[in-house]
């Protein structure tokens, strides 16, 4: 398939990249609205990582790195109007001031996402296969709870730490590195605090059969992204440096997929299609 | 089409006749009248001329009145779901938007030089426009069903779709006239929370 191989004007041909966009992520890329004459800008917080992503893929539309799929589509719209819903049966609604507000924000942002998809590939996909694929990914998620539940209430690392502090100092020890697994867990524990979603078990069991298939009909290996911001896909980033990662790496190492926060898969894409990107 | 509509809904019964205490007499004086059908009627003779006549203005402004008066209703309707009042109020809230945008490229068509390419645009789009205010309107004598909320959603995507194909969608800054900038800044704002919490 030479549509999805990338040439150098020297005629190389370099390693290809599919970027699947997560619902999360065409959301954010929606939420703007910015008027110069009213000197108004108005933002996601994730807005501005989200649509450079988007720049990229459509700065190198005919290398067709940006793909989505129905499911990621069937509900990003309703994602949109689940937030109006939220914010409108809140109490102290004023129905005359705020509803030609949200009618203006779905208007506008749902126009923005249709702008959006206007530069991603639908691929088809085989239902019966990613029903098979499904199964795969709620055993591996479920697996990944119970690994959370052992290293936090069974085999917790932190009092195994704390015991190499000496003893005057092995309460505050402790304390510390509670804290510090607490964060280098956040990834698995947030399995238990939010399960997985069905529909985020659908779209990585429909990015594994995009991910295979991509494997079989091109020529050159093609690296395969999921942009996210959903920790259940993507890793937990504190400040100072620390992360979260358990999950993001066992996807890869599982499926040979990799999930990060579309800054990253944007820097990732841009080394994987220059030749530097290591698989 | 309009044919069709007029055996799925019964164009005639439903559009704009509905007897509502709340309902201002505007509405009532056009109880008697069907105005899209109006409209249609009017466009469709200035096509046959291939001129726009600026006497049409005078069936949109009366239009556009209609659907505030419906959207008032929605607004203020809390016998039902909020947010089934607020996608039946965001209905006829874009069916005015449109008619408004229609009207104000029937008025500038001659300056702009789109007589009669504004007539052809604003026919394309009469079909979705009156069956999206042929439900609106129907619903206002029933209590409205999540499904049939379902529906309005999607008529009111596809009457924007076809009025964005035919340059008849209003721009954001256009649309930004009658709102409050300093209370959009602070729902926009909640709204982005609200979805960045809803994705972590």
């Amino acid at each position: 398939m030479l549509w999805s191989i990338c040439r150098y004007s020297s005629g190389d041909v370099c390693l290809k990249c599919k970027i699947l966009l997560d619902t999360c992520v065409l959301v954010a890329a929606s939420t703007f609205y910015v008027s110069g004459d009213l000197r108004i800008r108005l933002e996601h917080p994730f807005y501005q990582q989200s649509k450079s992503l988007i720049t990229f893929i459509k700065n190198n539309l005919s290398s067709r790195i940006g793909i989505t799929t129905t499911t990621i589509e069937r509900q990003s719209t309703p994602a949109l109007q689940k937030a109006i819903d939220l914010q409108i049966t809140e109490a102290g609604i004023n129905r005359e001031k705020d509803f030609p507000i949200y009618s203006f924000i779905k208007n506008h942002c749902e126009q923005n996402l249709k702008n959006i998809s206007s530069c991603l590939v639908r691929e088809p996909i085989d239902e019966d296969i990613v029903k098979s694929n499904y199964s795969f990914v709620d055993k591996f998620y479920a697996e990944k709870a119970e690994e959370a539940i052992k290293v936090t209430a069974i085999e917790p690392r932190f009092k195994k730490r704390a015991e190499q502090a000496a003893k005057r100092f092995r309460g505050i020890a402790s304390w510390i590195y509670r804290e510090q697994q607490k964060k280098e867990d956040y990834q698995l524990m947030n399995l238990i605090r939010k399960p997985v979603e069905p529909s985020d078990k659908w779209i990585l069991a429909e990015a594994i059969y995009l991910s295979m298939l991509y494997g079989t009909i091109e020529r050159e290996t093609a690296v395969f992204f999921i942009a996210s911001t959903d920790n259940h896909f993507s890793p937990k980033r504190w400040k100072g440096g620390m992360f979260s990662n358990q999950v993001t790496k066992a996807i890869k190492k599982k499926f040979n997929i990799i999930c990060d926060w579309p800054q990253q898969v944007e820097n990732m894409a841009k080394q994987v299609l220059e030749g530097k990107y290591p698989l | 089409m309009l044919h069709k509509l007029h055996k799925t809904f019964n164009i005639n019964e439903t559009l704009f006749i509905y007897k509502l205490p709340c309902l201002n007499k505007n509405v009532k004086k056009l109880e008697k009248s069907n105005l899209i059908e109006e409209l249609s009627q009017q466009l469709q003779k200035m096509e046959k001329v291939g001129k726009v006549d600026t006497s049409v203005v005078n069936t949109l402004d009366n239009l556009v009145e209609s659907c505030h008066s419906i959207e008032n209703f929605w607004r203020d309707n809390d016998k039902i779901p909020i947010q089934n009042s607020f996608m039946l109020y965001h209905a006829s809230r874009n069916a005015r938007i449109i008619l408004k945008k229609m009207k104000q490229r029937l008025i500038e068509a001659r300056e702009r030089h789109e007589n009669p390419i504004v007539v052809e645009q604003s026919l394309a789009i009469i079909p979705s426009l009156s069956e999206l205010c042929a439900i609106v309107s129907a619903l206002t004598k029933q209590v409205p069903t999540k499904a049939l909320v379902d529906i309005v959603s999607q008529k009111v995507e596809y009457l924007r779709d076809v009025a964005f194909i035919n340059g008849l969608l209003p721009t954001p800054e256009e649309e930004m006239k009658e709102l409050d900038q300093k209370r959009l800044k602070k729902c926009f704002g909640q709204f982005a929370d609200t979805l960045q919490a809803m994705f972590v």
